[in-house]
């Protein structure tokens, strides 16, 4: 299974001030896992997510993504490397169509030079047309294509989040806290399409407060608190690490439900 | 839904139909007003692509300012044709809003907007001092009427048609893009940008393109003025025009190219016994601003659909109407 790593980072850091929100990470994606990236509030996930996706630069460190340097790079430029991320609050285009959002999430694959948007057809081409369906049919969106997503339900909306990215084409999906205020099928049928997602080839790192959630998809896990890797491995080895059920979950917590 | 868009389309045939006659039925000071009308709808409808990419612009006074001038003197000092001085002006503005726009369009909301009013106050400033050029606040005057093809129109309606020809192909352009993809591009970034760029787009080229687009058509409009009101000075293009041109864009509506049209023209027309002083301008303009954000949040393009709820509300509960209508 070791391959070379898809994503690999070292002494990742991060200073907000004089804080180190993110300090010294070393972390491995390797193609075709999930890896569950947690720890409790104010640990670093959502720094490390948003340098890796290119909305933070890092202070020190680097990021390596299919062997090339991506650290400090804008958003786009890594989404065009294969790496897409999806969002905890503002996941879709709230005025458009939900096909809109999907057409719109492929635009790495559609033909953007400029006299071709300028003077091009207005319509869309079929293939993206196909492309934008299929991210619909994985996420069950289909019969709302034409639903404006704003009107969407919540859980329906992030789904969409994710359709948007898959459209996109990624190798590595990032997803940051799929499920948070979902119920508790809501939370099932997301965990489903994240391992039909990897089904398909996608590498996905899955930042989540959810402990059932990841405990029952992710393949490798990566514990942070203050900033630091405090664990890292299976669920099992996750479950049972005392650092981890001190600094985290808490000694009373109880595993496995 | 099919049955609507039927009649917006016999509504626009009738449009067109009776813009193109009224010229032959109506007063020649109609024709004059209806022509500032078609300039103030090409203002704002290519405004409106800032306003869809979520760049709050009121520099588009500014823009047109570089048309007129460039356009009229161009014809007047180096006898270029008045189409080819309409196209310069056209393309200066384009080359200044890539120099305004590569640092300004990195600004979020008022940041932004503050930017494109200094940017309106130093072109006033510059048309005002650059005397040996612009003449300054003396203004130019005796600026060519516009021509074609060598013709020189100097009737009022034959201008008239040239500005409903423009204002028509304006339009058209304009919406053909908004439905392109590039448009869907537009829109998603003035949605959500940080969502556009993590699948690819990069914001500040697409937005730079919107920003250069929209001040294309400002300096064609502008241009057009120019050799239509034939004497122009530094005050024609101060900073509350550009206002004027957003609160078109406000008042008939963001959610349609329709918006603007409706805006500009309603506007245009309605405020035109205030037309020269200055202070009742601008009460009529901030109260129609008003009244719009109070009463008709989508502006004057929703209220069709607001008056047809309204009458099918009173119908049912009066219990006159069957239930399923």
């Amino acid at each position: 299974m070791r391959s070379a790593p898809l994503l690999q980072t070292s002494r990742l850091t991060k200073y907000f001030g004089g804080l180190a929100a993110v300090s010294e990470l070393d972390l491995e994606i390797y193609p075709g896992e999930i890896l569950g990236l947690i720890g409790p509030n104010g640990a670093g996930k959502t720094t490390a997510f948003n340098m890796l996706s290119g909305f933070l630069p890092p202070t020190r460190g680097s990021i390596r993504f299919k062997g090339t340097e991506i650290g400090g790079r804008k958003p786009y430029e890594i989404a065009r490397h294969g790496m897409v991320r999806t969002f905890q609050l503002t996941t879709v285009f709230g005025d458009m169509t939900v096909l809109d959002n999907v057409l719109l999430g492929g635009h790495l694959n559609a033909d953007t030079r400029p006299w071709r948007m300028l003077f091009g057809r207005p319509a869309i081409p079929r293939e993206e047309q196909e492309r934008a369906w299929k991210a619909l049919e994985i996420t069950a969106l289909s019969p709302f294509a034409t639903a404006l997503a704003k009107n969407l339900p919540h859980g329906q909306q992030r789904s969409l989040g994710i359709a948007i990215a898959l459209a996109a084409s990624p190798t590595l999906l990032l997803l940051d806290e799929p499920v948070t205020g979902m119920t508790a099928e809501e939370k099932d049928s997301v965990m489903d399409l994240v391992r039909s997602i990897r089904q398909q080839g996608v590498t996905v790192l899955l930042v989540e407060h959810d402990m059932r959630a990841v405990m029952g998809t992710c393949d490798r896990i990566v514990v942070l608190n203050f900033g630091r890797q405090i664990a890292a491995g299976t669920p099992e080895q996750i479950r049972t690490h005392p650092g981890v059920i001190e600094a985290y979950l808490g000694a009373d917590f109880k595993v496995g439900r | 839904m099919r049955n609507s868009r039927r009649v917006a389309t016999l509504i626009l045939v009738g449009l067109l139909i009776m813009l193109t006659l009224l010229p032959l039925a109506v007063d020649i000071y109609v024709v004059y007003l209806l022509t500032l009308v078609f300039i103030n709808i090409m203002l704002a409808t290519s405004l409106r692509l800032s306003l869809i990419v979520g760049q709050l612009n009121i520099s588009h006074s500014g823009f047109m300012a570089i048309g007129a001038y460039t356009s009229a003197l161009l014809v007047m000092h180096l006898q270029v044709p008045f189409g080819l001085g309409l196209l310069c002006g056209g393309l200066l503005a384009v080359v200044v809003s890539f120099v305004i726009g590569y640092p300004a369009l990195r600004l979020h909301g008022v940041y932004f907007a503050l930017v494109t009013v200094a940017f309106v106050e130093v072109i006033r400033l510059i048309l005002s001092m650059w005397v040996s050029l612009t003449r300054g606040l003396s203004g130019l005057a005796g600026i060519p009427k516009p021509s074609l093809f060598g013709v020189e129109l100097t009737t009022r309606p034959s201008q008239y048609y040239l500005g409903l020809a423009l204002v028509l192909l304006t339009i058209l352009i304009l919406a053909r893009l908004e439905r392109s993809r590039l448009g869907l591009v537009w829109k998603g970034l003035g949605q959500a940008d940080h969502l556009a760029e993590s699948v690819g787009v990069s914001a500040l080229r697409y937005k730079l393109l919107a920003f250069a687009i929209g001040s294309f058509f400002a300096g064609v409009a502008g241009g057009f003025f120019a050799h239509y009101m034939r004497f122009i000075f530094p005050p024609s293009f101060a900073f509350i025009l550009a206002v004027d041109i957003l609160i078109y864009n406000f008042v008939g509506g963001k959610g349609h190219i329709a918006g603007p049209i409706v805006g500009a023209a309603f506007l245009t027309l309605l405020s035109e016994p205030f037309r020269g002083i200055t202070y009742l301008e601008s009460i009529f303009f901030s109260v129609a601003m008003m009244l719009t954000i109070l009463f008709l949040p989508g502006g004057l393009i929703t209220l069709p659909a607001r008056l047809a709820g309204l009458t099918r509300k009173a119908r049912y509960a009066q219990r006159t109407a069957p239930a399923n209508l």
